[in-house]
């Protein structure tokens, strides 16, 4: 029974350990989770002799059942493998807190430790694990434990975790379980785990029976809800499913294993036994339908095939099986594809073209599964199946586009694409390291727009961390020059990405040359096809760029060209508003606003005709206003603003409202103080409200601090009281602001203004808002040495008085 | 006559790591060469430091908290010693704020008088000092200060008497009696009452608020020191792991050094390095609690005279002795002489992992029936050690260790930090600091020949 354990070092330093001191002792045994329950059996048996075991199940009873342990026997604790990693992390840090308490205990804990838990532990708990007499790592070869009770375990783990995991509010549960009630067909109300009793949920003997029925409540339940609701399936299937997948990709011993455990049980007939459920025949037909529906038989299959090759008549009746099991309209897809697997079975290529069948999992699962693999290690073996995962996610690939085989020299181009694609998928962004593998292997090929598009990968990667990567769009260029002319779009890409990454102030002239070669070839193109939009992005480009180097009027003129291409080809109006945009923006700094309203006024009616899903329509009604007020047109721009207060309004948007209050109250405020102030109290218990509910955040402190500033500032002007209140509630909420987000200057300004405000009235307020606001203003070098002197003045009249 | 399986259990025993130095306990401990403590305990005694405030920082297991438990024991009868243990009091202690911790000064010194020297501080002064608190505490977290008083914990030595470590146990076993299973749910101590950690609002020095609070806490070490002169120990800070955290509470602010009372708080191991070391030294007097040094640097760049190693190396025999002398066995009958010092450079001068290499190769004997600790034993006992550290050792930490043991540094940021407090890394001072990997690490184990 013992002979794995009894023969390995590990084992007999701990039983001699317990044999010197059967009182507290803390032995760590750190391995996969599966292996907790298992392990810490059969060491129970092993060391009868020193006691009893007593059960201790953190994701059950956290630490309570542990602490108030008294001995004597063996204390068998485990559960961290049980629970997502945020909820253990934390039962470590009170594991950690509490240790004194384990004085007590004064009997021998045994804990598992997850492999991937223990440097979590060491970090939460370092106390708890000093006190410890060993750590010892258990290998899957130190225990005797069969596949099938390995799957089972490992069964149980991922989806205790995962159930855990899952939001409250959809989940039901383990621990509220014995809480609910169902409502039987009578009407009458009875505790669900005495309804999961008459519905025949198999009890197991032991420790475990409650928690077995406990999660068989969970399967049916969160099965039933989700039946009810068509929904996606129940918890328990679709881990079983991720299982598989991961233990088919898998090269982990324990999960390979795992994986002929579950195989050996479906074709025994036991699943039953692994998912600690009785299935029913209903039940069972409806899974087994469910398995033909989504194909995960073939993952089953797949498994079964990496692990240990089947004979091709057997997947054949398999598959057949299945089919027959399957009479839904669905079935058709699925028969379609398993004639194809088994098609590529016959082929010999039932390695990982078997797997295509789990296409709709691995879009999600297989990418990032890849990505991780990659970020991990980095090797090119990695991105090697990563390629494959990649490949096997995406439905639409051909397969025969894709080289049979990944060793064969030949295919490294077509690898190296998919390299390439799998790189810029992954988040939707860039993997640099994939990026790095597929730029490696498409360096030692000939030169490819491949290897362009991902030397411009790499640079904008780069260029986001805040590294000059600008080598990367250099050997862009180049690579890009020695391709055949019909691959010119990626030398126009690559011009364009260098003119713009070059650093402008002393490279403008080399940024023109090249934004200009990219105009020249964009625009033979046009020529030849029509196709315009490249070339309007380039000539807007090369505005930018020019603008970069304060060459304004030729920026202006360059995107008038632009402009004038826009309108004359009626190129979509996306692009015209990012024209125009552009535009405007050039007229207003180059001081020019009376020339840029007319075509604000278009961009804005061009805008509101073209109104993107989910923008707010307040907000570019307001950049509007705020557009025709820095034009000097103040009574267009107030009217405008109320009209976006009045929309921003009806779609409750708080913080746009706040801020669109505020806004307009600055506009008004030397001129119309008593709308300014009445707009301000609308705004300021927004700001209040929005502090209270979101916890304080610099730039909303500020903003608040703002707006009572304001409001002084208007009641002072009106001689109404209200305002020194107002000031020293804006005072404090900019002194809570934290140091390295303190604005000085409003600070300071603020204490000035109270200043002025109590110097008659409560002359050693007044001083003390100076004295701070001088304290202050040395932080402020922009303002030279205008500010403390003024100060320094106000102090001393203040004295003199 | 060798030793038997009943010795090396009693061996065994006395080398749990889990047991702090109690009173009772301390003719186990070995003084180190340099004893911080004593030195502290000196220059009160002399005068010199009458306001004197330390920041004693050292690796896990150097022993900073029985520094503090010997430094309790030295000046037990010429101060009143308030202990202070912030690990306990807090839920997160990288969190808490120089404000919490004035209070639980404030609130320790009030029940060490009251407990110790049925001394009850003046109800006005107590109060003063929660309300102080209060007006500094976050009201969103809506917490009473009065779930807070009872949250400040002590730190043990103030619990026991002499003798009576055994005492405090069966004590908590008779609460069980009573009690039944303690229940111990999220988010509180032991002795009960909310956590601190995070609750008092953002404060800078020279807020009136702030000020206030110093001046109550003041006010009640002031009324105490009618009875005695208050000497205040604090620990857990040396649990800190954000570098912010550590910078504001003793580089930044100096809230930390305005009681009017001798004061040492135990810091974290990052303040060894040179920046936050330096940075520190604006308010504190610093003791660097080193380790023994049992082997010679493993940088070249850096020099230890001989005659410091073997000092280092006599005083871990001597921990070895006292446990072999409190097992009732002969240290030269347990060990044979290559086996001891074989063991005592594997420790690299950490006390508890000398501890646990005795403890670990008195299994192995107890295992082979063997009747004295030999070399290969010696050998045995180490390499299990030194898999522990493998369990978490990746190329990143490696590559650190490596770069330590040529350089006799760190290299700074995460890693190095890491390393430091999982004890990979072992910092040593000989008027200058350098670092080692620890020796029962074995470097050479995965290197490429």
């Amino acid at each position: 029974m013992t002979g794995g354990l009894a023969a390995t070092s590990w084992f007999r330093r701990l039983e001699i350990a317990l044999q010197f001191d059967a009182g507290l002792e803390i032995m760590l045994l750190v391995g996969p989770g599966p292996l907790a329950r298992p392990v810490l059996g059969q060491l129970a048996h092993a060391l009868a002799r020193f006691g009893a075991p007593v059960w201790h199940r953190l994701d059950h009873e956290g630490l309570d059942s542990l602490l108030g342990a008294t001995g004597p026997g063996l204390q068998l604790v485990h559960g961290f493998e049980r629970m997502p990693r945020e909820r253990a992390s934390d039962l470590a840090a009170r594991l950690n807190l509490n240790r004194d308490v384990l004085l007590g205990v004064g009997a021998p804990i045994l804990m598992w430790v997850p492999d991937d838990f223990y440097e979590e532990l060491l970090t939460q708990a370092p106390d708890f694990v000093a006190w410890r007499s060993q750590v010892s790592v258990v290998g899957l070869d130190d225990v005797e434990l069969d596949d099938v009770e390995l799957a089972r375990e490992a069964v149980l783990v991922d989806a205790l975790t995962q159930l855990e995991r899952r939001p409250d509010d959809e989940r039901l549960g383990l621990r509220i379980l014995p809480e609910l009630e169902v409502e039987l067909p009578s009407g009458e109300r009875a505790p669900l785990l005495e309804w999961a009793r008459t519905q025949g949920a198999a009890c197991l003997d032991g420790e475990t029976a409650n928690m077995t029925l406990m999660r068989w409540c969970a399967w049916r339940s969160a099965r039933d809800a989700e039946q009810s609701e068509a929904m996606s399936i129940p918890v328990l299937l679709s881990r079983f499913d991720v299982m598989l997948a991961r233990a088919a990709i898998s090269s982990s011993g324990v999960e390979q294993r795992v994986s002929r455990g579950l195989w050996q049980a479906w074709t025994d007939g036991d699943l039953e036994m692994i998912l600690d459920i009785r299935l029913t025949p209903a039940l069972h037909g409806q899974w087994t339908t469910w398995l033909g529906h989504n194909g995960s038989l073939a993952w089953v299959q797949g498994a079964h095939v990496r692990v240990a090759p089947l004979q091709d008549s057997q997947i054949e009746h398999m598959c057949t099986a299945a089919l027959a099991e399957s009479p839904t309209q669905e079935s058709v897809r699925c028969k379609e594809w398993l004639e194809t697997m088994m098609v590529y079975i016959r082929e010999d290529m039932r390695d990982w073209r078997i797997a295509r069948g789990s296409i709709q999992y691995l879009t999600s699962f297989g990418r990032r599964e890849a990505a991780d693999r990659v970020r991990r290690s980095g090797h090119r073996r990695d991105i090697m199946n990563a390629i494959r995962y990649y490949f096997i996610a995406r439905d639409e690939v051909d397969i025969k586009e894709i080289a049979p085989h990944f060793d064969n020299p030949e295919n490294i181009p077509g690898i190296a694409q998919i390299a390439f694609k799998l790189a810029r998928h992954v988040d939707a962004g860039f993997d640099s390291q994939l990026l790095d593998g597929c730029v490696s292997i498409l360096r030692d090929i000939e030169p490819s727009p491949t290897l362009v598009d991902a030397l411009l990968g790499k640079y904008h990667i780069e260029a986001v961390d805040g590294r000059d990567g600008i080598n990367h769009a250099r050997e862009a260029v180049s690579v890009a020059r020695g391709l055949p002319p019909e691959h010119y779009a990626h030398l126009v890409a690559a011009l364009r990405t260098l003119a713009l990454g070059l650093p402008l102030t002393n490279q403008c002239e080399e940024s023109l040359h090249l934004i200009n070669e990219a105009i020249s070839l964009s625009t033979t193109h046009v020529q030849t096809t029509g196709a315009i939009t490249q070339l309007i992005t380039l000539i807007q480009t090369k505005a930018e760029i020019l603008d970069d180097a304060d060459r304004l009027d030729e920026a202006i003129a360059a995107n008038a060209e632009a402009l004038g291409l826009v309108r004359a080809k009626h190129a979509d109006s996306s692009l015209l508003i990012g024209v125009l945009k552009q535009h405007v923006s050039l007229l207003v700094r180059a001081e020019r606003s009376k020339e840029a309203l007319p075509l604000q006024r278009l961009l804005h009616q061009i805008r509101l005709a073209n109104l993107p899903r989910g923008e707010q329509l307040g907000n570019l009604v307001m950049e509007h206003a705020r557009f025709l007020y820095r034009a000097g047109e103040h009574e267009e721009a107030i009217a405008t603003q109320t009209k976006a207060i009045d929309l921003m309004r009806s779609v409750e948007s708080p913080h746009d409202l706040a801020v669109g209050l505020g806004t307009l109250s600055v506009w008004l405020m030397t001129s119309h103080q008593e709308k300014a102030i009445a707009l301000l109290d609308e705004c300021i218990p927004l700001l209040r409200s929005e502090l209270a509910d979101d916890g304080p955040y610099p730039a909303l402190q500020r903003r608040l601090g703002d707006a009572l500033v304001q409001r002084a500032t208007c009641l002072h002007a009106l001689a109404r009281p209200g305002a020194r209140e107002a000031l020293e509630e804006a005072i404090a909420i900019y002194e809570a602001v934290q140091p390295r987000h303190l604005d000085f200057a409003s600070l300071a300004t603020a204490l000035e203004q109270l200043g002025d405000l109590t110097q008659t009235s409560d002359p050693s307020a007044a001083r003390a808002a100076y004295a701070r606001a001088l304290e202050l203003s040395h932080a402020l070098p922009s303002r030279g040495e205008a500010l403390p002197r003024a100060l320094e003045h106000k102090l001393r009249a203040l004295a003199d008085a | 006559m060798g030793l038997t399986l009943t010795d090396w259990q009693r061996l065994y025993r006395l080398c749990d790591p889990k047991e702090r130095l109690h009173f009772d306990e301390l003719e186990l401990f070995v003084e180190r060469p340099d004893s911080v403590a004593r030195k502290i305990a000196s220059s009160l005694r002399r005068g010199f430091d009458a306001q004197g405030k330390w920041i004693i920082c050292g690796s896990v297991g150097t022993g900073k908290s029985t520094e503090l438990t010997k430094l309790a024991q030295i000046a037990w009868n010429d101060a009143m010693v308030i202990g202070v243990d912030l690990w306990q009091a807090s839920a997160r202690i990288d969190e808490i704020s120089a404000a919490e911790i004035l209070f639980c000064i404030g609130m320790a010194a009030t029940r060490v008088a009251s407990d110790r020297y049925g001394h009850r501080v003046s109800p006005e002064r107590i109060k003063q000092l929660e309300s102080a608190f209060a007006g500094l505490l976050d009201q969103r977290h809506g917490i009473q200060i009065t779930d807070l008083v009872e949250g400040v914990a002590l730190l043990g030595f103030d619990l026991l008497a002499p003798g009576s470590s055994k005492a405090a146990k069966s004590g908590l076993q008779a609460l069980r009696a009573t009690t039944g299973s303690p229940e111990l749910p999220l988010g509180t101590a032991k002795m009960g009452g909310a956590k601190l950690g995070g609750l008092t609002r953002p404060l800078k020095e020279g807020d009136p608020a702030y000020e206030l609070l110093a001046y109550a806490v003041d006010s009640i070490l002031d009324e105490v020191r009618s009875i005695r002169e208050p000497l205040i120990l604090v620990d857990g800070l040396d649990k800190l792991t954000k570098i912010e955290a550590i910078r504001e509470l003793f580089a930044t602010s100096r809230m930390l050094a305005r009681p009017r009372a001798p004061l040492v708080y135990t810091g974290p191991v990052t303040l060894m390095l040179a920046a936050e070391w330096s940075a520190a030294s604006n308010y504190f007097d610093r003791a660097r609690l080193t380790n023994l040094v049992v082997n010679p640097p493993t940088s070249p760049t850096r020099h230890a005279p001989a005659e410091l190693v073997e000092q280092g190396r006599a005083a871990a025999r001597g921990v070895i002795a006292r446990r072999c002398e409190a097992a009732r066995v002969a240290l030269d009958a347990a060990f044979t002489g290559d086996a001891l010092e074989f063991i005592i450079t594997k420790s690299g001068g950490l006390n508890r992992q000398l501890l646990n290499l005795v403890r670990e190769a008195t299994k192995q004997a107890g295992m082979d029936e063997r009747d004295v600790i030999d070399l290969d034993l010696a050998r045995r006992a180490c390499n299990e050690w030194g898999k522990e550290f493998e369990i978490t050792m990746t190329g990143a930490r490696r590559e650190e260790l490596e770069y330590i043991q040529q350089h006799g540094e760190p290299s700074g940021g995460a890693v190095s930090h890491e390393l430091m407090l999982w004890n990979y890394a072992v910092p040593y001072a000989n008027g200058e600091l350098w670092f080692a990997p620890n020796p029962v690490i074995d470097l050479d184990r995965h290197r490429a020949p």
